[in-house]
């Protein structure tokens, strides 16, 4: 667990533990690292069998990873496969994925941040389901291999790193931003009820990982067009805020059969948001504001 | 030894540099930056695991440094392409953070180690800026910021999809099925009206005695089978056509209701088409 050690502590302990580490050769914070090796590491595909002293049975699961890399075009896609001790990883998928870069293979590329579920940017199908590897449990009673992919239909860029620019192009488009003309009535804010407020709730929450628009079958074959139900419930959270006056146009720009329509009410949106939100419920809020 | 504060030593420090890297990276002075190389003999352009690069491995004390996560994902709409350039020695900001968090901490607290290297730690300073090489940057108009991304894309693959999503929710979705029996079913009105239209023309005996002559001339199985290939589209076209409906005024949309109901429904239209395949 050296690599989930504290930054501080890992250089104080190092610094510390080894005389030899002289400041005058490395600079002062040439301690710390983002990754470590164990002691004598190698580079096998199996970060287990190095302690064998344990004094637990390791609790080996197996993670196959998707691997692209654009420097070698001419490669097709593959997955490979890391094993590790559960015994000595984070109880979360992302926990594994940094241990396989730290200890394993530094050349896994992915996109993490908070790893607490509110950057949004290690959203990936795992097990067939879009979801945050930061807030997946490694399943660890479950010995079947876990399958890691970036998130479906989309360019990739890198393994598990996939290229969102249409995505964040159609957040723009719809101008996810309070719009208004007539000035707060007391000249300082804007203020709604409660009940207003309490209507942006489940909303707001959205940050915006792709994971719910990346599982629509709908908005696979036609991400071109269809805003896909992350842009969708943004529009929604506009169109819903009392404070808003450009509801009509915001509406306008919906109507027609590609931008709102291309929701079958498939809802695996709903089904597969990390974060508890449902965005097949406010598109068929939409649906419904939009037909009466 | 005199100690010395963190703050003192910072503010040391700065009177020898004007800048720090990463303040003059963020006030977007990117040519204050220092961007010079101790890699004399890998320019610190290959990934860090290169056995050969001795200055990488050396003096780090058997850690490795990476800054392999291409972030792409900039959440500010400028058209910069972001070149990370990746280096072997602890040169990432957040490395430099940590540490000097790290150091704040330590000057604290009585520490044998860091008093007995407080004289070094401040002397070093050149060293510690020469192994900066920042994250460098260049700023593309955005017509040639779209024929990149163009580009980039004819090499890009497509993540794999319909292959490994769940199975139930591709496969299985009640959505696609409503789709397919709908279509079946007009698409199969419009072939037998066409067909019949036809019929007399082409000597076809379509009409409704002749074919329930040849149907009766079936065995019950043969029978219940065909039925059943119309029976459960039908079935599964009516509830699930409720269910939508349902959707439409805004009902059942819990993750749990959908998950449930999906179920549902192909054990009820199995079960309405078995009824109405073997009992009607």
């Amino acid at each position: 667990m050296a690599a989930l050690r504290s930054s501080s502590s890992l250089l104080l302990g190092a610094a510390v533990s080894r005389p030899a580490l002289r400041i005058a050769a490395a600079s002062p914070v040439a301690v710390r690292g983002m990754a470590q090796l164990a002691d004598g590491a190698t580079h096998s595909s199996t970060a287990a069998g190095s302690q064998t002293g344990a004094e637990k049975q390791p609790n080996l699961k197996t993670f196959q990873v998707y691997r692209w890399n654009p420097d070698t075009t001419t490669e097709k896609p593959r997955m490979q496969s890391y094993t590790l001790d559960l015994n000595k990883t984070g109880p979360m998928v992302l926990d594994a994925l940094i241990r396989i870069k730290n200890e394993l293979d530094p050349t896994l590329t992915f996109r993490r941040s908070c790893r607490e579920g509110i950057c949004g940017s290690c959203a990936m199908n795992i097990n067939g389901t879009n979801t945050l590897a930061c807030l997946c449990r490694i399943p660890a009673e479950d010995k079947a291999e876990m399958k890691i992919y970036p998130l479906p239909h989309t360019y990739v860029v890198k393994d598990l790193v996939p290229d969102l620019t249409q995505f964040y192009k159609q957040y723009k488009s719809i101008k996810p931003y309070l719009q208004r003309e007539t000035p707060a009535p007391d000249g300082k804010e804007y203020r709604q009820s409660k009940a207003d407020r309490r209507k942006l709730d489940g909303l707001y929450e959205c940050i915006l990982c792709a994971c719910c628009s990346t599982s629509c079958p709908s908005y696979w074959w036609n991400s071109e067009e269809y805003l896909g139900p992350a842009i969708l419930l943004q529009s929604y959270r506009w169109l819903a805020d009392s404070r808003d006056e450009k509801t009509a146009e915001r509406r306008d720009a919906l109507n027609n059969s590609m931008s709102l329509y291309r929701c079958h009410t498939i809802l695996n949106c709903t089904r597969t948001c990390p974060k508890g939100l449902n965005p097949g419920l406010a598109i068929a809020q939409i649906k419904k504001e939009m037909a009466f | 030894m005199p100690r010395l504060s963190a703050h003192d030593y910072l503010k040391k420090r700065k009177g020898k540099r004007e800048k720090f890297w990463w303040s003059s990276h963020l006030s977007g002075d990117q040519a204050a930056a220092p961007n010079q190389s101790m890699h004399s003999n890998c320019r610190g352009s290959h990934w860090p695991l290169e056995p050969r690069c001795r200055p990488c491995r050396g003096d780090s004390d058997g850690q490795l440094y990476s800054a392999g996560i291409i972030d792409l994902k900039s959440r500010n709409r400028r058209t910069i392409a972001t070149l990370l350039v990746l280096c072997c020695q602890p040169t990432t900001m957040i490395a430099q953070r940590a540490g000097l968090t790290a150091l704040r901490r330590v000057a604290g607290k009585p520490n044998a180690f860091f008093a007995a290297n407080v004289a070094k730690l401040a002397l070093a300073q050149p060293l510690t800026t020469s192994q900066i090489r920042p994250v460098a940057t260049q700023k593309i108009s955005g017509d040639e910021a779209r024929a990149l991304l163009a580009k980039q894309r004819l090499n890009r693959p497509v993540s794999p999809h319909l292959d490994i999503y769940d199975k139930q929710q591709t496969w299985f979705g009640g959505s696609a099925w409503q789709r397919i029996t709908g279509s079946a079913f007009s698409g199969g009105l419009y072939v037998f009206a066409t067909a019949y239209l036809a019929a007399p023309l082409l000597g076809w005996h379509l009409e409704s005695a002749s074919l329930a002559a040849a149907f009766g001339a079936l065995p019950l199985a043969a029978k219940g089978a065909l039925k059943f290939l119309v029976a459960w589209p039908f079935a599964f076209h009516a509830f699930n056509g409720v269910r939508h409906l349902l959707f439409d005024i805004g009902v059942g949309f819990k993750r749990q209701t959908i998950i449930k109901t999906g179920w549902y429904l192909w054990g009820a239209s199995i079960v309405g088409g078995l009824y109405l395949a073997f009992f009607l």
